[in-house]
């Protein structure tokens, strides 16, 4: 992995969706990132916000101006501490674990490892003036729920990825509104390692820009048969795939230390 | 006994300081449970809260009576051997009261439900608002207050409605017998995957159930968070509705077909033209 020393200032792209906008009337614009439609109306302190989702995906920000505000939709007042012109939008990672299927059942052979890219969509947080801890935040893809555990009675409620994640990485997923997040596996256990999801605890992870795509911090996940315990690390900054770019955003918890987890082997899945 | 003589002023001023200990001590001793309530509650349940609350409460209030009546110069040990005397007698005298008590201990303890579940009690659905010893309170769901004694919730069958964080939604759904079942289920199981309220795992149940009186009869049953359940079915049942107008799936009604003994032979029927008031007459 890089370090912050070895980092290179990666020019930010033209169409980047990820930057300040200075709003010098109180029309109601329209901003699509993704699948994700926003439309905001204010000025000053008094701001008016709604947000849908589409089917035709935008891979830059798009701006235009709506004559009429689309009144069909659930607004959101919102009222700022002190005049703004200026709007934010800023990528975070969802607000519960992300579940992953890989694109065909693997076998991770002892003592074997493998990496994983799963394409995580981001949130959208609406930021309006020197604002930092977010006023709204958005999915950019309506993810569907699904439950992780090992019975109905225990486990975790987490969204669930209709997209795969892949083991080389694939670039024609990528957009702006989705991070790539790589997970390393390591079977250290004497047996072979049977995968058909992860659990991907997206809430521990920060978002960095690379050259192909918004980045995750790396998850290193070391299987231990024997405990049915998967010992969890969480890179510190961004992977070495694609350089290092800025940060995009902190993480919504971070974890500094290792994590010990335990699996859950006899439903081919693990959480990270 | 001549209370002129009983009455001193020893015995006055002891009353006025007991009066003040009470007037200081009740709620001084309201804030110390409320206070020992809440460290509990943000470590435990609210129900183990609102127990131990109630639990200092009542011990406290218990103790200062006794101590404050030993200071005013009564033998508590007669007092206690009387009230056991009288126990006898208002034991018997509140049989219901002391079964719903008992009860409220095994509640307590078994804990079938908590503060805050939704449970079911015979015909009665509502929140549980608490659980004292003798009445499980409930708020229904159009807000009437509903109490209901211990003993009739140890005797009966109680169902907690949100015990678990996952539930799930069956829906019986009837096509026609001439849809082809693969496809309906096909179109099911795409309703449940774009439906965000449902679960993706665990996965939904579609059975084929049989051959009904009009209809062939499907079970759809989906999983989904506790707290979806409205938008769940608010969103669903539109969803399958609109879909299978769309795909063109008929959901029968009842049909009743009529004969007179041959089943290929259809009721004769003949329409008679009366010129007076054109009714048409059978034959």
């Amino acid at each position: 992995m890089l370090t912050e020393k070895d980092s290179k200032k990666i020019p930010e792209p033209a169409d980047n969706p990820w930057r300040t906008i200075t709003v010098d009337t109180s029309a109601c614009r329209r901003y699509q990132i993704g699948p994700l439609k926003m439309w905001i109306e204010g000025a000053g302190r008094e701001w008016m916000v709604a947000y849908s989702h589409c089917p035709e995906e935008r891979f830059t920000l798009e701006i235009g101006i709506d004559e009429a505000k689309p009144e069909d939709l659930q607004w959101t007042q919102i009222i700022t501490g002190a005049p703004s012109a200026t709007l934010r939008f800023v990528p975070i990672m969802p607000d519960r674990p992300v579940v992953v299927r890989l694109r065909n059942p693997t076998r991770i052979e002892k003592d074997g490892n493998c990496v994983l890219f799963a394409f995580i969509p981001v949130w959208v947080q609406l930021n309006i003036g020197e604002t930092t801890e977010g006023l709204l935040e958005m999915p950019t893809v309506k993810l569907s729920n699904t439950w992780f555990g090992d019975t109905t009675m225990a486990g975790e409620m987490c969204y669930s990825l209709k997209i795969p994640c892949e083991l080389t990485l694939v670039t024609d997923v990528l957009g702006p509104y989705r991070v790539i997040c790589p997970v390393r596996i390591h079977n250290t256990s004497d047996a072979d390692l049977a995968l058909e999801r992860v659990c991907i605890h997206v809430e521990h992870l920060s978002i960095y820009r690379g050259r192909q795509g918004n980045w995750a911090n790396e998850v290193a996940a070391e299987y231990r048969k024997e405990e049915q315990k998967c010992e969890i690390r969480y890179g510190s900054c961004a992977p070495e795939y694609d350089g290092i770019g800025d940060l995009l955003s902190e993480a919504r918890d971070p974890v500094s230390r290792n994590l010990l987890l335990r699996t859950i082997g006899s439903l081919k899945t693990m959480s990270f | 006994m001549n209370w002129t003589e009983w009455i001193s002023i020893d015995r006055l001023i002891n009353g006025v300081q007991s009066a003040i200990v009470l007037l200081v001590g009740i709620p001084l001793l309201i804030l110390v449970s409320r206070w020992i309530g809440s460290v509990v509650e943000k470590n435990y349940t609210p129900q183990s809260a609102m127990l131990v609350r109630k639990g200092i409460f009542y011990f406290g209030l218990v103790l200062l009576v006794i101590v404050e009546l030993q200071h005013l110069g009564f033998k508590i040990t007669a007092l206690l051997g009387a009230a056991g005397v009288a126990g006898v007698a208002i034991g018997f005298a509140s049989q219901t009261s002391l079964s719903n008590l008992i009860s409220g201990i095994f509640l307590i303890f078994e804990k079938p439900f908590e503060v805050g579940d939704v449970i079911g009690v015979g015909d009665t659905t509502g929140t549980v608002l608490s659980i004292d010893l003798l009445s499980v309170k409930l708020r229904q769901f159009d807000n009437k207050f509903v109490r209901i004694p211990n003993e009739s919730v140890i005797k009966g069958q109680v169902t907690n409605v949100t015990r678990f964080p996952i539930r799930r939604y069956d829906i019986t759904l009837g096509v026609a017998f001439k849809e082809d079942i693969k496809r309906v289920i096909g179109i099911l199981k795409d309703v449940a995957s774009n439906n965000i309220y449902c679960l993706d795992e665990p996965e939904p149940i579609i059975l084929f159930t049989g051959f009904g009186d009009s209809a062939l009869t499907i079970l759809f049953a989906v999983w989904f968070q506790k707290a979806d359940f409205l938008a769940l079915r608010n969103s669903l049942l539109p969803e399958l509705k609109e879909r299978f107008d769309r795909e063109g799936i008929e959901i029968p009604f009842p049909h009743r077909t009529l004969y007179t003994g041959t089943v290929t032979t259809p009721l004769p029927i003949r329409m008679v033209q009366d010129s007076s008031d054109n009714v048409a007459t059978p034959n």
